[in-house]
């Protein structure tokens, strides 16, 4: 919604007055509300009537969603306890549907601290972020020559500059799903 | 056993380190068992903000993070508050039975502040449980802050491996440690990675808080006052506590920061300075906001020092400000720039003319957006203009907390808008990412100013020792005036 309003190129100049307006009035409102209950028990200060205003406006609030609030943890709990910790561990993945059995497999034949090269193609559009969070310890790097492993995610042997009896070495897991050992 | 047991004892150790750091400081004097009990979310907060700056510290200094060097470190911190501990009357305090009479004098605002401390509780206990397996789902939460938590789980320091390479690049390098810090003792401590139970660091801290400022302003805010501003907080902030990310316990750190320094401002309590000073030192270590807030609170309390030509309240307010930077913020940018980790945004660039005036197209959809989000958010709509009204109406009788308050939170927000400013990020990328969780900075500090501005106006009562000490002030405070404005 908020990058709607941006990209939308509301008009330069005549968003904040009325925003500026929205909280003025916001704060008149209150003084006036502070007022009110200074006008009807005359011992409260004025400053002690804006906290009579924002106590109640607060207690308000904390009454409509604590309860709620409470009862959706509860709800919370109730069903993730019982979800597989793979299930918790992979969900940052999900959203970009990565291919945790691949991830998984990976883990288990690379050592934790080798040094690895990730190749997509044409890009990996961000599946780098999850892949080299998915696969910690181990530091990725930025080419061939530093690496120890190449992992082929949506790409294949020839991607990585493998070829002939290097591209062989690379194991296939899935289409365009490879891994292959270069060094050591 | 050991993945609850562990971090349980570790919390517990943070917990013991920041009761020593509040005796040092002198906040708990004189020392009791209720004073220990209703100071123990604040005595946390310290813990947390001391012993995850002094492991930072250590390795930048080459000692990297294990349990011993956590333990000593908590150890060290604990020793202070052990010491006053051991002492007769505190073990023996001499409590008075309460009996059923004691009930009618009981206020039905206490009854209120009861009620809704109870029904904080169990949120807090419910969001605890709920949270040990919440998945980690958001993207910056992984991406940054538990990926160098992860690192330093299976190393003592951050590897060098990692820090320039193009496709690490998201981890953020450059970004404060401490959130990470205390999620990889948090790892260490259960012996394995629990990538879910991160949630419950930021959980504790949102609720440490809300301990925090309600011991901070005992003695001058109604209680069903502090009780019903942070149960409405705590109500409407918790969608952005439960995301991972560490803008909220960077905006918890910040605000008692800032409350604290608010109430030295006001009593001249040499105690609350330091404690402010502690927390601001967490939120520095928290995130780059936290440091540009923790320079804007000092720096405003030091102004403030000056106009009123209290030389000597704006030495001491400098030299806490001195003492944030040397330990919280000048370690780590020197381990940034002798690693050479490439700099999300550069100092050099963000002060210099040129590039600001070259990119000044950013500022204004900056200033809309976190303006737009801020004015839609339910909590801020409560607490800005209720902070804003309560500082316009203590002009009079509070001037100087009353300007404090204003400044900060004005400078903060501009402090906001300089960072979308002067970033190399897309803006639109930048703005429909982050904006909608920064403004809890300037949530919290207006509740740090309802807290306190909503109090009496008069200087807090002192414990003998304290106000020996400060007594020794030669420039007096102007004149407090009757609470009538």
């Amino acid at each position: 919604m908020l990058t709607a309003k941006v990209a939308g190129g509301w008009p330069q100049g005549r968003w904040l007055p009325s925003g500026a307006l929205t909280l003025l009035v916001s704060v008149l409102g209150v003084l006036a509300a502070a007022a009110v209950v200074r006008g009807a028990r005359s011992s409260v200060p004025l400053a002690g009537g804006v906290a009579v205003v924002i106590t109640v406006l607060a207690i308000v609030t904390f009454a409509n969603e604590g309860p709620s609030l409470a009862r959706k943890l509860n709800k919370q709990y109730a069903t993730d306890k019982d979800r597989p910790r793979a299930q918790l561990n992979n969900a940052g993945g999900a959203a970009s549907n990565a291919r945790e059995d691949f991830l998984a497999f990976a883990e288990q034949r690379i050592p934790s601290r080798a040094r690895v090269w990730l190749v997509c193609e044409p890009t990996c559009g961000g599946m780098e972020q999850w892949v080299t969070w998915r696969l910690l310890p181990r530091p990725f790097v930025d080419s061939a020559e530093d690496a120890d492993w190449v992992l082929m995610y949506n790409a294949l042997p020839r991607d990585a500059g493998l070829r002939g009896a290097a591209a062989r070495t690379a194991v296939r897991f899935d289409k365009r799903l490879y891994l292959a050992r270069v060094a050591g | 056993m050991r993945t609850t047991l562990g971090p349980v004892i570790a919390h517990l150790a943070m917990l013991a380190a920041g009761f020593g750091v509040l005796q040092l400081a002198g906040q708990l004097r004189p020392l009791s068992v209720g004073r220990l009990v209703f100071a123990a979310g604040l005595a946390y907060m310290a813990g947390l903000a001391t012993v995850g700056t002094t492991l930072i510290v250590l390795n930048v200094a080459g000692v990297g993070l294990s349990l011993g060097v956590f333990g000593g470190v908590c150890a060290v911190l604990a020793a202070g508050m052990l010491a006053g501990v051991s002492r007769r009357s505190v073990r023996a305090p001499r409590v008075r039975r309460p009996t059923i009479g004691d009930l009618h004098g009981v206020r039905a605002e206490s009854w209120v502040a009861t009620a809704i401390l109870a029904l904080l509780a169990w949120i807090a206990f419910t969001g605890a449980r709920a949270l040990a397996y919440a998945p980690l789902s958001e993207f910056d939460s992984w991406l940054i802050w538990t990926r160098k938590a992860v690192l330093l789980f299976y190393n003592p320091h951050l590897p060098d491996l990692f820090l320039q390479t193009n496709v690490e690049s998201g981890g953020h390098w450059d970004y404060p440690l401490l959130y990470s810090m205390l999620q990889a003792v948090q790892f260490r401590s259960a012996g394995g990675i629990v990538p879910e139970r991160t949630h419950l660091v930021s959980w504790l801290i949102l609720f440490a808080f809300v301990w925090a400022a309600a011991y901070l302003v005992r003695r001058s805010t109604r209680p069903v006052v502090w009780a019903g501003v942070l149960a409405g907080m705590v109500a409407l902030e918790v969608p952005q506590v439960v995301t991972g990310l560490a803008d909220s316990p960077m905006a918890c750190f910040l605000g008692l920061g800032a409350l604290a320094v608010g109430l030295w401002l006001q009593s001249g309590r040499t105690s609350d300075l330091v404690i402010g000073a502690v927390m601001l030192a967490g939120a520095a270590g928290m995130k780059t906001e936290g440091i540009m807030g923790a320079v804007i609170v000092l720096g405003v309390a030091f102004v403030i020092e000056l106009a009123g030509r209290h030389w000597r309240r704006a030495r001491i307010v400098a030299a806490a400000g001195l003492a944030v930077a040397i330990t919280a913020i000048l370690p780590w940018q020197l381990w940034v720039a002798t690693h050479d980790v490439p700099a999300t945004t550069s100092l050099r660039d963000a002060l210099s003319p040129a590039y600001l005036v070259d990119r000044i197209d950013r500022v204004w959809p900056s200033v809309q957006a976190l303006y737009a989000v801020m004015a839609d958010l339910d909590f801020v709509r409560l607490v800005l203009p209720a902070a804003i009204a309560l500082a316009v109406v203590r002009l009079r009788s509070m001037p100087r907390v009353a300007v404090f308050y204003l400044a900060v939170g004005l400078l903060y927000f501009l402090s906001l808008v300089w960072a979308y400013w002067s970033t190399p990020l897309d803006l639109e990328f930048l703005i429909g990412t982050s904006v909608t969780r920064v403004h809890v900075g300037v949530a919290l500090l207006s509740t740090a100013a309802i807290l306190q501005l909503a109090g009496e106006p008069t200087a807090v009562e002192e414990p003998p020792a304290v106000v020996a000490e400060d007594a020794r002030e030669p420039q007096p405070l102007p004149p407090v005036a009757q609470p009538a404005a």
